[in-house]
């Protein structure tokens, strides 16, 4: 989603805006010389050997990928993996240099190309070329450049949504309600403005916080926080300071205290059902909670249900729905067992091929055999074409 | 003691001593993704486990059949096999089908012409020319 992406602070490099957008036209020219040898191409005159690759420097830094996984809040890790997910932390964000200099020395491209003298351009009279491959010294190339990793985890990419999705319903429910919770300190605290805008994702002790604050509901929908609320608000301020903390690896501590399903079951009995009354009527304040939840669960609200959302029971059922099946055999073997246990139904997952009905009958095996004794392949065709038999009879090769 | 070859006393019938339903498999073929299927789907969601249950001599087989039109096929003891094809039919109709390949015999369909078949053999014979005493014209 395009409008969501635009809150993504977090992503890509903190580096001033200036310089990673300077960073893309000098980018541009260095990529097609890779790959084509007719720019920037240097032929040395002197000797007919290639001079020796020198590592070239990018002027800045651009945009960098990584397939390394970004964070889901760490309070909420609990019901998705049990490694620690590799957050913002390995992305090191203190390392950073401010120094748009100092980011050259991060990226190492792959060697320039260089190009050997050609044979009749070359100054030596002694020199004869070679007649045939053997013993040729091999040189250039990229090697095995794109095996080894040329650039620093500070540059890897962190997306707004988690890459994981919290399935757990008790953890979502928890999410929903920090969600709510936020949305309203802030707006209690006066800063309407901070509703559209990006927010860290905290970690335990945030979630912990929303959790232990008693929310209540009035009649109409106006929900009430009977608590300190500071502290919340406080750590809805997104500066790179906060985001550089926030990101820091946890202690050992409490890396292995993440919530489970029974702590959130501890504090969902102090809370009262009437907070999932709290109306959600108001667009921008409906906007800030579900692009909350949408950072901390990855569940995003389609914009279509958006407007049936009128309070938070609708958006909590929302996202605690299931998934739909992808197919009706995972729908049968989840929802209709009593179809699945019955002795004279046989439900098969994939399509029942020729040989599938070979093998029930038991005749594949003398057809294996047959088929081994003329050299032919078992399984496939062979990279057989189409028509051969046809072309053969009709006198083709 | 000359020997005898046992008499026949009847001629043997499905459903005089016992009945044997003539289908014996049915294939239930599907597709997930195509709106020609949604009724078979919704069947085998819905209908199928009664079905099943009901008749427990029919083996069913359900496989998917992908980017095809739902088929069902009946399989009889006579070696035979029946097949429609249930495309863009609803649950309901797709039950009328499989209640109608349940029910045939797998023979051939025949334009039955003659108000009354048997197979018990006619008393007075066949009319032969050779046999009798003739007739004085």
């Amino acid at each position: 989603m395009r409008r969501i992406s635009r809150l993504r602070r977090p992503s890509g490099l903190p580096v001033p805006a200036a310089a990673s957008r300077s960073s893309i036209a000098p980018q541009c020219p260095q990529a097609t010389a890779l790959f084509s040898s007719s720019s920037q191409t240097t032929i040395p005159s002197s000797s007919r050997r290639p001079t020796s690759t020198t590592l070239r420097q990018l002027p800045t830094l651009g945009r960098f990928y990584s397939s390394e996984k970004d964070p889901i809040p760490q309070s909420l890790s609990e019901g998705t993996t049990s490694e620690p997910i590799p957050t913002a932390d390995e992305a090191n964000w203190e390392d950073v240099p401010a120094d748009p200099s100092q980011l050259q020395q991060i990226y190492v491209p792959p060697p320039k190309y260089t190009y050997a003298t050609r044979p009749d351009e070359v100054s030596d009279p002694s020199y004869t070329p070679a007649a045939t491959f053997d013993g040729l010294e091999t040189v250039g190339g990229l090697g095995n450049w794109w095996d080894q990793q040329h650039w620093s985890k500070v540059g890897n990419f962190m997306g707004f949504k988690p890459r994981t999705k919290v399935t757990n319903p008790l953890l979502l429910e928890a999410s929903v309600r920090r969600a709510v919770v936020e949305a309203f300190a802030l707006r209690q605290a006066g800063r309407e403005d901070d509703l559209t805008g990006v927010w860290p994702v905290g970690g335990q002790e945030e979630l912990q916080r929303t959790m232990e604050l008693d929310v209540q509901c009035a009649e109409d929908g106006v929900p009430s926080i009977n608590g300190d609320i500071s502290a919340i608000v406080d750590g809805l301020q997104w500066n790179d300071e906060v985001a550089t903390e926030a990101s820091a690896p946890p202690s050992p501590a409490v890396k292995g205290s993440v919530f489970s399903s029974e702590d959130i079951l501890k504090f969902k009995e102090a809370w009262t059902g009437r907070w999932k009354y709290t109306s959600l009527v108001d667009p921008r304040f409906r906007f800030a909670v579900t692009k909350r939840i949408f950072q901390l669960t990855g569940h995003l609200v389609p914009d279509h249900q958006l407007s049936g959302i009128a309070d938070v029971q609708t958006l909590l059922h929302l996202v605690q729905k299931p998934p739909k099946p992808n197919t009706l055999t995972e729908e049968i073997q989840k929802r209709r067992q009593d179809l699945v246990q019955l002795p004279n139904v046989s439900i098969a997952t994939k399509r029942v091929t020729r040989g599938d009905k070979e093998k029930a009958l038991g005749r594949f095996k003398l057809i294996e055999e047959e088929l081994k004794k003329r050299d032919l392949p078992v399984q496939g065709h062979g990279g057989a074409r189409k028509n051969r038999e046809m072309q053969i009879l009709q006198g083709g090769m | 003691m000359t020997i005898r070859a046992l008499e026949k006393v009847s001629v043997g019938q499905n459903g005089v001593g016992a009945f044997i339903l003539q289908c014996k498999r049915m294939d239930i073929h599907y597709c997930d993704y195509s709106g020609s299927s949604r009724g078979m789907n919704a069947f085998i969601k819905s209908q199928l486990a009664k079905f099943a249950s009901t008749h427990p001599q029919i083996e069913f087989a359900v496989s998917p059949r992908p980017r095809k039109h739902p088929v069902l096929t009946g399989h009889y003891i006579n070696g035979k096999h029946k097949s429609i094809c249930v495309k863009n039919m609803d649950s309901l109709q797709i039950l009328k089908k499989a209640e109608l390949l349940r029910d045939a015999s797998g023979e051939k369909i025949r334009k039955v012409n003659k108000p009354i078949t048997s197979i018990t053999e006619s008393v007075r014979g066949v009319w032969s020319p050779y046999h009798g005493k003739g007739m004085a014209v």
